[in-house]
């Protein structure tokens, strides 16, 4: 098989394990905190090899999460898109920086996602156009919080995987 | 290494590591076609169509991703040594002898149970219309819950707005169907609507959703309309998209806000579907007639 075509399989076969993961259902409250690692795994290639992710990557699993999580079609894509797009054009400084650096970037990352998927498209509330309340937003520092922790070990699983798997 | 990897200098003839980004044009027509799904979306329900379909293929990920609980628990359940099975006979025999003292308590109680079952059977009502069905998934945003229940395409029960239930009454209702799969929006969803009637003062009116665990609210009541606290809400029926006289709701607080035209009516509903795995699917009969 081709190189390019079986790095791109292998990036596929990661972001796929990571949509397995997001797809398991917790029975409590964990369900609505519990980190996004597709987006997290993402973020990684995007970084460590953003000549083999695009805008196709991010359209498709943005589209394959938007269906999982029954949200409006195209939103998902749309973050996954601009993050991916701002991962690329500073990666140069996202790669360099200090792991504990990186991971408060994702909580920001995090936070903003959270809060889009809070808009109120569909104009269901008159008076608002954030559904957001306190409930929510403290939903989102822990969804950011569960996020951040979790980048490091992401991270180095991610390119353990590359080092391992992926050669260019 | 691959061309594109690299440049090299015209000068030194050293190898210049620029990697090329996405293009700008490229991420600008990306975002529209994606502004245009949602818009697609928000305008037609496009995906009201698509998605159940999507979630059918989905499937197999939905598997994959429950199976290592599935083969810990196996292998948990394969290591239980002699003496933990000797120690939960102990415990059943305990529960054992609890459970025949209850049951001439129990004796007792069938008879009313014979009594309330001849009540249910006097209820025109088919067993029919109803179908158990089993949560799959649920979305992670609170604030517009949905649920993904598994259903047989071929069932009739199974269409678009019929109503989902719970023991404790009224749950959401389905938007989406799919060959495996239907979507129920939940009572508690920001964008759901329901009819209702009060239990006691018999008013009507409209229940809205604020998202899980929160409280909903009725909308543009009245200050004349006289609610009380603690008092049930029941689906009313009009409309013909939810049954009638299904327990949705209790009303939690009643605030009179001077700069308020209308009362500010906070409920509590009844079921929340976070641990709860089974429901039932009501057939609509209303739209069908």
């Amino acid at each position: 098989m081709n190189r390019a075509l079986k790095n791109r399989l292998l990036i596929y076969l990661c972001l796929f394990i990571g949509l397995i993961i997001d797809s398991y259902n917790f029975s409590n409250n964990f369900q609505f905190i519990k980190p996004s690692f597709v987006l997290l795994i993402l973020i990684y290639w995007n970084m460590a090899l953003p000549d083999k992710v695009g805008i196709t990557t991010a359209l498709l699993f943005g589209v394959l999460i938007d269906l999982l999580h029954s949200s409006l079609l195209g939103l998902h894509g749309l973050l996954f898109v601009l993050i991916s797009y701002l991962c690329q054009r500073f990666f140069y400084q996202f790669r360099i920086t200090p792991i504990w650096q990186q991971s408060f970037l994702i909580f920001i990352i995090a936070i903003f996602v959270k809060q889009i998927l809070a808009f109120d498209f569909l104009d269901s509330e008159v008076n608002r156009t954030n559904l957001s309340d306190n409930y929510y937003f403290i939903n989102t520092l822990y969804f950011a919080i569960l996020s951040s922790l979790s980048w490091a070990p992401v991270y180095h699983l991610c390119r353990l995987y590359r080092r391992r798997w992926i050669k260019t | 290494m691959l061309r594109k990897e690299h440049k090299v200098s015209n000068i030194t003839s050293e190898a210049i590591f620029a990697i090329p980004t996405m293009k700008p044009s490229k991420v600008l027509l990306s975002l529209t076609f994606c502004f245009l799904l949602i818009l697609t979306d928000i305008n037609y329900k496009s995906s009201e169509i698509l998605r159940a379909y999507g979630k059918d293929m989905l499937i197999p990920v939905i598997y994959i991703a429950k199976t290592p609980v599935f083969i810990f628990n196996t292998v948990i359940d394969f290591f239980n040594t002699r003496q933990d099975l000797r120690f939960t006979i102990k415990a059943l025999e305990q529960e054992n002898f609890k459970l025949k003292s209850m049951n001439s308590l129990m004796n007792e109680i069938s008879f009313e149970n014979k009594r309330l079952s001849s009540l249910e059977d006097s209820i025109d009502d088919n067993p029919d219309n109803y179908y158990l069905v089993k949560k799959k998934f649920l979305s992670s945003n609170d604030l517009k819950p949905v649920m993904t229940i598994s259903v047989n395409s071929q069932e009739e029960v199974f269409a678009k707005n019929n109503a989902v239930l719970s023991e404790k009454g009224l749950i959401g209702r389905i938007v989406s169907q799919g060959l495996l799969n239907a979507e129920v929006m939940l009572v508690q969803d920001s964008r759901s609507l329901v009819p209702v009637v009060s239990s006691t003062s018999r008013l009507h009116a409209i229940l809205q959703g604020s998202g899980l665990s929160r409280l909903g609210h009725l909308n543009n009541i009245k200050k004349s309309a006289e609610y009380k606290i603690g008092e049930e809400l029941y689906s009313s029926g009009l409309g013909g998209v939810y049954p009638s006289g299904y327990p949705v709701a209790k009303i939690k607080t009643i605030k009179d806000n001077t700069d308020n035209e209308f009362l500010d009516i906070q409920v509590a509903f009844l079921q929340s579907p976070v641990d709860q795995d089974y429901f039932l699917v009501k057939k609509n009969i209303q739209v069908d007639e």
